[in-house]
């Protein structure tokens, strides 16, 4: 499989830091943004397959995030403390296409992006 | 309203304001720190494991015990704010509470109809109802099995709890009754204890169904 492009966006210092290492060791190529600000510049300037994204953030929600930007990535998760039915509605109805409960597994992690690589490797 | 019936609620709000403050430090710290723990223990394994494959299998072992670590903060949070809205989420959160008591005692749940209206107060509060009622049955040493049962009769939610505790026992903690009656008052239900407290029912009343109000506009 093609390496994918990712980008997370998540505040809390420690996740994020192994979140990028656990996926660059995965073989990923991965970005880092800690507020919606720096997510926005981010999509902008760098090419991205995957976005990944927590939806409390400082400034803003990971929803706000993914539906006014500009430039889709082709795969978006949403990570979430926020367990209720109408949380993960609502992060599929912004164009998630999954609700990760935090604190998650890395198992679910990687099952879902089996999932990304294959269909976006199957993207025209 | 009489002081006491005031206190009864204000007692209420005090419980719930505690839990969903505790739900809150447990989520902002210890399962911020356990998914990163997670991480960082999976992405070690990895790493050691291509130069000593015995020490990666030692991470894994860490890995899989913070991954249960997880499992049980996760339970926990759930218990302390629960995620429910209506009657599909409360019947998962109640069998869940029950399922994770089913180490403890031999539980049954047994629900009759689908509960589709439900408002997400009505289910809080009969949640927190059967998870005094299981704790009881827990504290009591002569209970070995407890039921939980739904139904619903004459646009009521009947719920009934019950367990096998000898009558010499004596009675279900009186706390913990008078948090149940607070509950079902603040939902305009009513609870009774029944046979010496080996069972507790509650109805509590049902939303009007939106389908079967347009409808009966109609006719």
């Amino acid at each position: 499989m093609k390496p994918l492009r990712i980008l997370i966006v998540e505040n809390h210092p420690d996740t994020v830091k192994w979140l990028q290492i656990f996926l660059e060791d995965l073989g990923h190529a991965v970005v880092a943004a800690r507020t919606v600000e720096e997510a926005r510049v981010a999509l902008r300037e760098h090419e991205t397959d995957v976005l990944i994204s927590d939806i409390g953030l400082p400034d803003g929600t990971g929803w706000d995030l993914l539906e006014r930007a500009t430039k889709r990535p082709p795969f978006s998760v949403a990570m979430s403390g926020f367990g209720m039915n109408a949380d993960s509605a609502r992060s599929l109805s912004a164009g998630y296409r999954h609700h990760l409960l935090k604190p998650f597994k890395t198992q679910e992690l990687e099952e879902i992006l089996t999932q990304a690589e294959a269909e976006i490797a199957a993207l025209p | 309203m009489t002081a006491k019936k005031k206190g009864g609620g204000a007692l209420l709000e005090a419980l719930e304001r505690e839990r969903l403050f505790l739900a809150e430090e447990l989520h902002e710290g210890l399962c911020q720190s356990l998914g990163a723990l997670s991480i960082h223990l999976k992405a070690l394994e990895r790493r050691v494991k291509k130069m000593a494959p015995a020490i990666g299998n030692d991470f894994a072992e860490l890995h899989r015990t913070v991954e249960e670590a997880i499992d049980q903060t996760r339970f926990l949070h759930r218990t302390l704010k629960p995620p429910v809205s209506d009657g599909p989420s409360f019947l998962k959160a109640l069998t869940e509470w029950v399922e994770s008591k089913r180490g403890v005692l031999e539980c049954e749940a047994s629900f009759h109809e689908r509960i589709d209206s439900i408002t997400p107060g009505v289910a809080v509060a009969l949640l927190r109802i059967a998870q005094e009622a299981l704790r009881d049955s827990i504290l009591n040493p002569t209970v070995t099995a407890t039921r939980v049962t739904l139904a619903v009769k004459n646009r009521s939610l009947m719920m009934t709890l019950s367990d096998d505790r000898k009558p010499s026992s004596g009675p279900r903690n009186a706390a913990a009754l008078q948090v149940t009656a607070a509950h079902a008052k603040s939902i305009a239900g009513k609870v009774q204890a029944l046979e010496k407290d080996a069972t507790i029912e509650v109805r509590a009343p049902l939303a009007a169904s939106p389908r079967r109000s347009a409808r009966s506009k109609n006719f």
